[in-house]
């Protein structure tokens, strides 16, 4: 359980390299797209024996570089995991206490569709030098 | 004879006005800014009269000698004329050829639109002039130098600011400017306002701040036409309810027409209202309303928030609701009992009690950081109880080390060889980050941020005071310290920067 293996590259679904990974998301966001029972796809019924075993199977399929295991549901939309996210996410839940916490965090639906907030207004390229004033 | 007779009369005229003073000294103290940048117009004003009489003069003995009356006059007035009104040279000539130290010595001439601050104006010249060239530090360098060289007022804050844009610092920039408000308006020009606008519009502009451009641009009482156009397009571009008729109308009286084409044309495409994050079909699913155990309805509301864009101002409402959600969930025995049972069941050291506590910690964190997301408007957070009271302590927390730091900070740029520029700008980050500490804050815990940072902000000012004589500065950061302390109910405090605030420029 301890093995840290590279994430794959060479063989990476090309849409899974599109999608965030959990660090990118706000602190607030992270709660729900980082949260370990989720990162691992498992329910939060599972013994200890269990978590370990699903860790391990997801740590193999990634260096295998299987087809769609790198991306998980989470209630905010699909994510990107990699080996890394996987250690942590198993660590976090060998801890009891922090187990029952994410427990509680982990108890919303998860979707596979991506949550797209509304497109915001784009920065106006150029507008500084429109206006008559340098960037530097 | 007569004529002759007419315009020695204009000459002993404008010597008149010259040596009398307009203004009466009830209506404004003739040592203050305002009476010295009255009698500078009316230097400029005197000397403008006797010039026209001199030429006057001159060509009628030219007329006498040559028979000719046009055009020696006009040569005349084409030489004189910037000598009086050196800002037309200026603004005309030397800003567009990027002569920036040409450009600061004849506008250090004095006269319009620098009258209030004469020494700034001509730096601000530079630097506008030094914008149209290739950067360079040294020449940078030169021109701060410049500003030490008389008391810093509104154009110099502005030359300083786009000095610090200039040399990449964009941040200081913004702050520096933001801060012209801070300064009494007898020492800062039209003007240098105007160009600070400016350029506070095209930066807020290209980082896309839309909703910043638009408070910012809501707040001048006197917007440009370009500024105008701006702020109606930046109107439109965050879904506000302006008609495509008014923007399109603001960018026809606008200048630059072809090079704002684009943000017209962005602007026009923007719906008017932006769509929701998480449509109501999105809302039921994740139970954020009637859940059958409440602590759905606090994690659902929870994840609708997260799913927002941080970069977006919340509505201080949605955090109350939120807040309101997990207090309802935190009171939920049911919720309680069954943490309690995974605690034995897992026989952990900590109780399930201090778990659930746990769990209230992570909550409050959230929310501090939602209410500072909320930026002005969290002063409209009205609740002071549960989750929301524990996420003001929560910030408290985090902000007090902050601005401890800052006011550190400002103790060191009180350097006689840093100069005033210096202090300013570690006093403007101090500014900006108090008064973005203490919006969500109660009274008390705002007393105790005021304190930290009042001791030190009040050196600084009588620093600025006694050895700078940068008395428009120190004004500037007595009449903060002033409101704060009324606010805070420091009526020792209060009564001490009143009298400071009182005793004037």
């Amino acid at each position: 359980m301890q093995r840290h293996p590279e994430p794959p590259e060479s063989n990476a679904e090309s849409n899974d390299d599109r999608l965030q990974a959990a660090a990118h998301d706000g602190e607030v966001a992270r709660r729900f797209t980082a949260d370990p029972f989720r990162v691992l796809e498992a329910p939060s019924t599972a013994s200890r024996h269990e978590l370990d075993a699903v860790a391990m199977r997801l740590l193999d399929a990634l260096e295998r570089g299987e087809p769609g295991v790198a991306r998980y549901p989470t209630p905010l939309g699909e994510r990107r995991r990699d080996a890394g996210t996987v250690n942590d996410a198993a660590h976090a839940l060998r801890d009891a206490e922090r187990r029952i916490v994410h427990e509680l965090w982990s108890r919303l639906p998860v979707r596979h569709q991506e949550i797209a907030p509304p497109p915001g207004p784009a920065p106006w390229d150029g507008g500084a030098r429109a206006l008559g004033w340098r960037r530097r | 004879m007569t004529e002759t007779l007419v315009v020695l009369l204009c000459v002993a005229g404008c010597a008149g006005v010259g040596v009398s003073p307009l203004a009466s000294v009830l209506d404004c103290d003739p040592q203050g800014p305002r009476g010295r940048a009255i009698r500078r117009a009316e230097h400029q004003f005197a000397a403008a009269v006797m010039l026209a009489a001199t030429c006057g003069l001159l060509s009628l003995w030219l007329y006498g000698k040559s028979g000719q009356p046009w055009w020696p006059m006009l040569i005349m007035l084409g030489v004189c004329l910037p000598l009086v009104h050196p800002w037309l040279l200026v603004r005309g000539v030397l800003v567009p050829l990027g002569a920036s130290r040409t450009a600061y010595r004849v506008a250090r001439l004095g006269g319009h639109p620098w009258f209030r601050d004469p020494n700034g104006g001509a730096v601000l010249s530079g630097v506008l002039a030094s914008l149209r060239c290739r950067p360079s530090d040294e020449r940078g360098r030169w021109l701060r130098a410049r500003l030490e060289d008389d008391r810093i007022g509104g154009a110099g804050l502005v030359a300083l600011g786009l000095l610090a844009a200039d040399a990449g610092d964009r941040d200081t920039a913004r702050r520096v400017l933001a801060s012209l408000d801070d300064l009494d308006p007898d020492l800062c020009p039209p003007l240098a306002r105007t160009i600070a606008l400016d350029w506070w519009v095209a930066d807020a502009a290209a980082r896309g701040a839309w909703h910043e451009l638009l408070e910012r641009v809501a707040d001048d009482p006197e917007p440009t036409a370009t500024t105008r156009f701006v702020g109606v397009a930046a109107g439109r571009m965050v879904g506000e309810g302006v008609g495509r008729t008014a923007v399109l109308w603001c960018w026809l009286r606008a200048p630059r027409r072809v090079r704002t084409l684009g943000l017209l044309w962005s602007s026009l495409r923007r719906p008017r209202t932006p769509r929701r994050a998480i449509d109501d079909g999105d809302l039921a699913r994740l139970a954020a309303n009637g859940a059958n155990e409440p602590i759905l309805d606090a994690l659902a509301l929870h994840a609708e928030i997260a799913a927002q864009p941080t970069t977006v101002p919340l509505v201080p409402a949605v955090v109350e609701r939120l807040a309101s959600a997990w207090d309802i969930a935190f009171g939920d025995f049911g919720m309680r009992a069954k943490v309690r049972d995974r605690a034995e069941t897992f026989a952990t050291v900590a109780s399930g009690e201090l778990l659930v506590a746990r769990l209230h910690r992570a909550v409050a964190h959230d929310v501090a950081l939602l209410v500072a997301q909320c930026g002005k408007q969290a002063e409209g957070l009205r609740r002071d109880t549960g989750v929301l009271r524990r996420a003001r302590d929560v910030h408290f927390e985090d902000v007090i080390v902050r601005i401890v730091r800052d006011a550190a900070a400002l103790g060191r740029a009180r350097d006689p060889e840093l100069g005033p520029a210096a202090t300013w700008s570690a006093w403007v980050r101090l500014r900006e980050a108090y008064l973005g500490a203490v919006v969500p804050l109660d009274a008390g815990q705002r007393a105790i941020v005021y304190a930290e940072v009042e001791l030190e902000v009040r050196h600084c000012a009588a620093w600025l005071w006694n050895e700078r004589r940068e008395r428009g500065l120190a004004h500037g950061m007595c009449l903060f310290l002033l409101g704060e302390a009324e606010r805070v109910r420091d009526v020792e405090a209060a009564a001490y920067y009143r009298h400071n605030v009182v005793v004037g420029l």
